[in-house]
């Protein structure tokens, strides 16, 4: 039996991005999953990496899921092995959507904690250690805030409405108190989980694929077997919407997906609040 | 089963134990971890939680470290050493199931099974399992993916005992839960503190559930009125619904368009 997928490291001889070699045990796994992402992804791991040029005490690695794309195929893996060395590559040969992507990084992953980064994600010198610092506080999946490219808040969680739909926390002001730093759930573009923890909880499921409403169920699965979800307001990243994938996918029609939570997670109808703009 | 006091025991603190891995226990770091979560869920369904220290005889396997070179810290309240299990000892992890949860367990089933790790339909070797779980394997995956395999070819006797449920095997589940409640029992600690916290929490619970019962049965009651209510409306739209179309009826018993 052959579950079919293989990894590679990356070799580049003058690599643009390298990735320190690293014999301790691994602190933080980096998974970034692309869907025919084109040179984007570069620009991530070099983000990733700078990021982590301050932090000598803190090993890492970097583990890029490449799904299969109809129409550019290997396009990252093909990128990455142009301009970087030390990175891991899987490939695992078809699409395995977004959670199966995490997955399998995680899969190939040893780091004490795992980091989900979007590869359409821009972080900076200094991002990492307030989120692993809220991790041992009292949470079990910690997100960022996430940034437009103009500055403007994108999202600081969302909210999860009776009905399945959810709208982004954009005002900073919510995120003052306790109440306001756990949202029902944050885009999974940038989270961190122990490993432990992620086992513990189950990790992403797979019934939302390809992608899409993984990250709300998961979520609140978080809450209902564990600490839940927190949102660490003072790192900000920039998130490049859409960039990430071949084709943008913020039109993405994702009914199917919010069926499918809504079957999963019946209690939303009743816990959750109704949507404002509902119509009575 | 061994146990000696170290230290007397603040009744506002938890528990510190020290327990000790059999000699020639498994010297896979997953099965170790495995065995790690299964004292720690067996202690801790009986005491609450409890801080532990793990040791073993060898060197440093998983979570336990070594013996030899990691003295206990000061204000370890007793010991345990699972040597005292005898055979039972690499049974542990026999009692893997009862520390994953099963709707986390079913997730992540059904996400091996995307993934193409599930279901293994050949014997399971060891270099099998090193393709399908390719970093160190986290115990849960490493329990499914051994329970699914139709046979099994492993180096690693472990392996054997996680296949078997103890929970069905009723003799050898009642044999350790017997030992767990034997060796909590001799613990020359004071568990009453730790009895009452219980007490107290399963107290609280009941009053949470008291109040989420009686918000329940509001809730329901509202949704019957709002029921009700909305059925009247409906029911006197109905009607005036009805009752127009019959004006309309009347005044045009054609039926037909006035143009």
């Amino acid at each position: 039996m052959n579950p079919g997928w293989h990894a590679t490291e990356t070799r580049s001889a003058a690599p643009v991005v390298r990735v320190p070699a690293c014999d301790a045990p691994v602190d933080v796994s980096f998974i970034t999953v692309t869907y025919g992402t084109g040179p984007v992804v570069v620009d991530a791991v070099a983000a990733l990496v700078a990021s982590m040029a301050d932090d000598d005490d803190l090993t890492y690695e970097i583990v890029v899921v490449d799904n299969e794309h109809p129409d550019v195929g290997r396009r990252a893996r093909n990128e990455l092995a142009l301009s970087t060395a030390g990175v891991t590559v899987v490939f695992p040969g078809r699409n395995l959507g977004f959670a199966g992507g995490c997955e399998l990084g995680a899969l190939h992953a040893s780091g004490r904690v795992l980091a989900f980064v979007n590869p359409d994600l821009v972080v900076h010198p200094g991002w990492l250690r307030p989120l692993l610092a809220e991790l041992g506080r009292d949470a079990s999946i910690v997100a960022p805030v996430f940034l437009d490219p103009d500055g403007s808040v994108q999202e600081a969680g969302h909210v999860l409405y009776a009905d399945g739909s959810t709208a982004p926390i954009t005002a900073p002001a919510s995120l003052g108190g306790d109440d306001g730093r756990r949202p029902d759930y944050a885009s999974a573009a940038c989270w961190l989980i122990e490993r432990t923890e992620h086992e513990r909880l189950g990790g992403f499921d797979p019934a939302f694929h390809p992608a899409f409403y993984e990250d709300v169920e998961f979520a609140l699965r978080s809450g209902r077997l564990g600490a839940g979800l927190r949102v660490v307001p003072d790192v900000p990243v920039v998130h490049h919407r859409g960039m990430g994938t071949h084709g943008s996918s913020r039109t993405a029609d994702t009914s199917a997906q919010r069926d499918e939570l809504l079957e999963r997670a019946p209690q939303i109808s009743w816990t959750q609040p109704r949507r404002p703009d509902a119509l009575r | 089963m061994t146990a000696e006091t170290t230290a007397s025991t603040d009744h506002d603190r938890r528990l510190r134990l020290g327990v000790v891995r059999a000699a020639g226990a498994s010297t896979d770091p997953t099965v170790a971890e495995m065995e790690a979560r299964v004292v720690r869920a067996e202690l801790e369904r009986r005491l609450g939680p409890v801080t532990l220290d793990l040791r073993t005889e060898g060197p440093t396997t998983g979570p336990w470290l070594p013996r030899e070179h990691a003295a206990w810290p000061s204000d370890v309240d007793a010991t345990i050493e699972l040597g005292g299990l005898g055979d039972d000892a690499g049974h542990l992890v026999a009692l893997f199931a009862r520390t994953v949860d099963p709707l986390a367990a079913d997730v992540r089933g059904r996400m091996l099974d995307h993934l193409g790790v599930l279901p293994v339909d050949t014997t399971l070797t060891d270099e099998l399992l090193a393709e399908l779980l390719p970093a160190p394997a986290r115990p849960t995956d490493l329990w499914l993916v051994v329970r699914a395999a139709s046979d099994l070819a492993t180096g690693e006797p472990a392996h054997r005992m996680l296949r078997a449920d103890a929970d069905r095997d009723g003799d050898r589940a009642e044999a350790l839960d017997r030992w767990f409640d034997d060796t909590v029992a001799a613990l020359p600690v004071d568990v009453a503190p730790t009895i009452g916290r219980l007490r107290a929490e399963v107290d609280e619970l009941r009053a949470r559930l008291d109040t989420a019962r009686d918000a329940a049965r509001r809730a329901e009651r509202a949704a019957t009125e709002q029921i009700e209510h909305l059925t009247a409306e409906r029911d006197s739209l109905r009607e005036r619904l009805d009752r127009a179309q019959l004006d309309r009826a009347e005044l045009d018993p054609a039926g037909g368009s006035r143009s």
